[in-house]
């Protein structure tokens, strides 16, 4: 049965390309479905469930680091991590703290998304 | 450190992203076309500029899309992203807190030599790809 991941960025271009890198990184098997920020993540896990959820940090209306932190409150058992081009030292024990997964920075290779997600999507 | 090999690493690993090796070519005016910009506010602030012609991006949105052509809104995303990444690198070298906003993209967008009043430090520099030339600017500024 395929995995579902949903991608959360403002960017349609970089939604895109965290698609193409997860089909680079042999997860081709995946269904993914796509959200503009954390505001519309969350009223599509409402309806839907998500294996994973990989998520931008710096998005208008609602952030990653919002998204997370109402899915730790309200949804815990949902499994969400970071793709984005921040990754600062105090970023990543937020995200951690926030109950994220991981943290993959930008740009990122195929490696950095096998490494990370092969436990979630394997 | 934010000097010509640093700024040069970043955006070299932004655009293996897309499949292109990019080669430093040093300190260069930055010429006229697509030219995507995000700011970082913080004790150390900057600007990232990348300016490009509109060609190299739209190649690199054709990359992506796996299309012949792309619509200009997506090509002036994908240039947003790349203002967004490298400036996501530069911001993590900067003294924090600081926030990075979110990026804005002028399509035509005419290159001004000028270095604002406030700035310490401008740094532009020019890149060679498969695709053609382009630029990258950082401007920073301290805050007193």
């Amino acid at each position: 049965m395929a995995k579902k991941v949903l991608v959360v960025d403002d960017s349609k271009a970089m939604r895109m390309i965290v698609v193409r890198t997860l089909r680079q990184a042999g997860f081709d098997e995946i269904q993914a479905t796509e959200a503009v920020n954390g505001k519309d993540a969350l009223t599509k896990l409402e309806t839907e469930s998500f294996d994973l959820v990989l998520s931008d940090w710096n998005m208008p209306e609602m952030s990653g680091i919002e998204l997370c932190t109402a899915l730790k409150a309200t949804r815990p058992s949902v499994k969400l991590g970071f793709v984005t081009s921040e990754g600062t030292a105090s970023m990543r024990d937020q995200a951690r703290d926030a109950g994220a997964l991981f943290l993959i920075g930008k740009p990122f290779t195929v490696e950095a998304f096998q490494m990370a997600l092969r436990p979630y999507l394997a | 450190m934010l000097d010509e090999e640093t700024i040069s690493e970043i955006t070299r690993d932004v655009f293996a992203v897309f499949g292109y090796d990019t080669y430093p070519i040093g300190d260069a005016d930055a010429a006229n076309g697509i030219a995507s910009s995000v700011a970082i506010d913080g004790p150390e602030s900057a600007i990232v500029e990348v300016q490009m012609p509109w060609n190299i991006a739209s190649q690199l949105a054709t990359v992506m899309l796996d299309e012949p052509s792309a619509p200009g809104d997506f090509v002036q995303d994908l240039a947003g992203e790349i203002a967004n990444m490298i400036g996501g690198n530069v911001k993590g070298l900067l003294n924090g807190p600081s926030k990075l906003s979110i990026p804005s993209v002028d399509p035509s967008a005419e290159h001004a030599s000028s270095i604002p009043a406030t700035a310490d430090m401008q740094k532009t520099v020019a890149f060679e790809c498969e695709l053609g030339r382009f630029f990258v600017t950082v401007t920073l500024t301290s805050k007193a």
